[in-house]
Parts: structure tokens; C-alpha cells; sequence
């Protein structure tokens, strides 16, 4: 057999959602058709490259056909069951990119200043109860205000980067777990890539949006770093998403149900 | 023909060319295509899960045969398949001399 077959038999059993038997069976009769076909070209004058690449290309991506199987018998249960993985692989990613937004939060904070990150607005007053428990929590600050900061700051950085931890073991109980678990074709492969972008899209043209007035009416020491590394992350993630849209269209027929 | 066009009728069709004789998937696709005319060229790996649909329903019944030295998959019609076919047969003759009616007086 021709290593393109080989190949194709890989990767459309790495694709399809069957196990076992129902899984020898259907590679057992696409090995045959294939070679049925290979036979019918060289037969027909075409050198064996040729046939096997017409063969190929006449059976269709291996996307599509194992997403033709994977839609029969396709249950409201299974459907709901995937749904819920391909979110709980956003979330991580989410929690992921959060974690990579602490780290540009401190990044901004030691270039440019902690209230860059965590500054206040202007005309922000605090009750002297409130002072005290902000200079008991930034021990050292020199004003009420300072101490804010810096508190605001560990708060923020801190919060991102344990997010980032929680989405960091996420994604790999995911790659672990949940690839083995979630069954191919129930839901489009676009639906991640298209939520992904969606998602990091909106959030980066609010985040960029409402932190670039920040910085122009109210200056670089009002915390506008805060909303501004966040939609930093979330551009680049939008962008990564959709990147991983073009794979996923390519190769594609139309196919039958 | 696109595929979009041959959606809902791909069972049918199946059924039809399986009604011959007991065949194999790359049997069943070059039949559909010889006797269509080369109008029904379809991507061929959409046939097999279609086929193992029509299996699930009870339509066609499938076995491994080695009658030809290679280990081939065969599929036939059951008794299910058979009266499923009668019936797309009927509704497509009354639908197609509507169809016929309507397009045929516009011409």
C-alpha cells in the first residue's frame, strides 16, 4: 500500500469517533475501496502517484468523512457532553490568557509604574478605617493613596496569575482528558476557533476601547494599564483564534448526509 | 449535480442501486455514477457512513465476503430496504410529474 493510503488510514483513524471492531470495519473498507481505486487508475494508463492522489482526493478530507460518521446516532446527551468540553477548553484558555495578562500587568507595572496597573481614578477618596487597613495591607506606603496602589496591584497581578495556574492545569487535563473524551464532529471543528475569536475579539475591542479613553482623558497614572494589558492578551488570542479557523476550512467538499 | 441538490435523496438512491445485487461500496458509488450518467459523482467517503446509516435502520443488511481472494464488505437490501425503496419510489414518480406538470407548462 502507498504511504499517502497509509497516511490518509492514519489520520482518518485518528479522526473517527469509533473503537474496536466498528473501527477495524470501516478502515478495513476504505483500505479497499482505496486500493479499488488505486488498481482502477493505474489500469487506466495513470502512473500510481496520480491514481493514488486522484483516489484521495475523490474519497474527500478525512475531516468530513469522519465527521459524517460521527454524525450518525449523534444524541442530545453526546451533543450537551461536547458542548461542555469544547467550553471547559475555552475556559482554560480564558483562565490561561488571564494568567499571561498578570505577567504583561507586571511587566507595565515595573516599566511605567504600579498606578499604571492600579492607579485610581481621579477624585477616588478613602475613609480613614479604609486607610488604615489599606497601610496594614502595603506596609511602607507613604500615603493612603500609595498604599491603595500597591495593594491594588498585588491584588491584580496576583488574581491573574492564579487564574493563569488554574487555566495552565486546565489545558493540560484537557490534552490528557478531554481530547480522548470528546467525540469528533458532534459540534463543527470551527466552533472553538469561531467562539474563541468571538469571545477574545469583543473582550479586547471593549478592554482596548475603554482603557485607551482612560489613558487619554485621565492620564497614564489612573490604572489604565489594568484594562489595557487585558485587551493586549485578548487581541492576540483573538488573532491566534483565527488563525486556527483557516486549517479547519481547508481541504473541505461538500459532503452528504 | 452538487451535493447540496443530492441531500435527501442519497438514501434512496443507495437503496436503488443495491436492489441489482449484493455489492460493495466502491461498487455501489460506481454504479450510482455509471447509471446516472456521471451526474451523481459523489465524494466518495460521505457514501460509507450513509451506508452504515441504512444498515442501523434496518434497510440494508452488510457481510464480509472473500469470494473475489480480498476481504470485501458487501451490502444488501433487507425486506425493510425493499418496501422502504417501493415507497421513495412512489413518492418520487407522484412528485416528479408534479414537478413535470408545473415546469413542463412553463415551457
Amino acid at each position: 500500500m502507498s504511504a499517502p493510503i497509509e497516511q490518509y488510514l492514519d489520520e482518518l483513524a485518528d479522526r473517527l469517533p469509533l473503537r474496536g471492531r466498528a473501527l477495524r470495519r470501516v478502515l478495513c473498507e476504505v483500505e479497499d475501496h482505496l486500493r479499488e481505486a488505486l488498481t482502477e487508475g493505474v489500469e487506466s494508463g495513470m502512473t500510481v502517484a496520480a491514481a493514488t492522489e486522484r483516489a484521495l482526493s475523490r474519497f474527500g478530507h478525512p475531516g468530513v468523512v469522519a465527521e459524517q460518521f460521527a454524525r450518525q446516532g449523534v444524541t442530545l446527551r453526546s451533543w450537551v457532553w461536547n458542548l461542555a468540553l469544547s467550553l471547559g477548553l475555552l475556559g482554560a484558555i480564558g483562565l490561561f490568557a488571564i494568567g499571561v495578562s498578570g505577567s504583561l500587568a507586571a511587566a507595565s507595572g515595573a516599566a511605567f509604574g504600579k498606578d499604571f496597573v492600579a492607579g485610581d481614578p481621579p477624585g477616588i477618596r478613602y475613609t480613614s478605617e479604609r486607610c488604615a487597613q489599606l497601610r496594614e495591607l502595603a506596609p511602607g506606603a507613604p500615603t493612603c493613596n500609595e498604599a491603595a496602589v500597591r495593594h491594588h496591584y498585588d491584588e491584580i497581578v496576583g488574581m491573574r496569575l492564579g487564574a493563569g495556574v488554574v487555566g495552565g492545569a486546565g489545558l493540560v487535563g484537557w490534552m490528557l482528558l478531554g481530547r480522548r473524551w470528546r467525540r469528533p464532529g458532534v459540534l463543527p471543528d470551527s466552533f472553538v476557533p469561531v467562539a474563541g475569536a468571538a469571545v477574545f475579539g469583543m473582550a479586547a475591542v471593549m478592554l482596548l476601547a475603554e482603557g485607551g479613553l482612560e489613558l487619554a482623558f485621565s492620564g497614564a497614572h489612573t490604572g489604565p494599564g489594568q484594562l489595557l494589558t487585558g485587551g493586549v492578551v485578548a487581541l492576540v488570542m483573538a488573532v491566534g483564534f483565527l488563525f486556527r479557523l483557516a486549517p479547519v476550512g481547508r481541504g473541505r467538499r461538500t459532503a452528504l448526509r | 449535480m452538487s451535493g447540496e441538490q443530492l441531500k435527501g435523496h442519497l438514501d434512496s438512491l443507495l437503496l436503488s442501486v443495491l436492489s441489482d445485487e449484493p455489492m460493495h461500496g466502491y461498487g455501489v458509488i460506481a454504479r450510482l455514477r455509471d447509471r446516472s450518467g456521471g451526474t451523481f459523482d459523489l465524494p466518495e467517503g460521505t457514501v460509507y457512513p450513509a451506508l452504515h446509516r441504512l444498515e442501523r435502520a434496518g434497510l440494508v443488511h452488510s457481510y464480509w465476503s472473500s469470494d473475489t481472494g480480498r476481504r470485501r464488505r458487501l451490502y444488501e437490501l433487507t425486506t425493510g430496504g425493499q418496501e422502504s425503496l417501493a415507497g421513495a419510489r412512489a413518492d418520487w414518480r407522484s412528485f416528479s410529474r408534479g414537478v413535470t406538470a408545473v415546469l413542463g407548462a412553463a415551457g
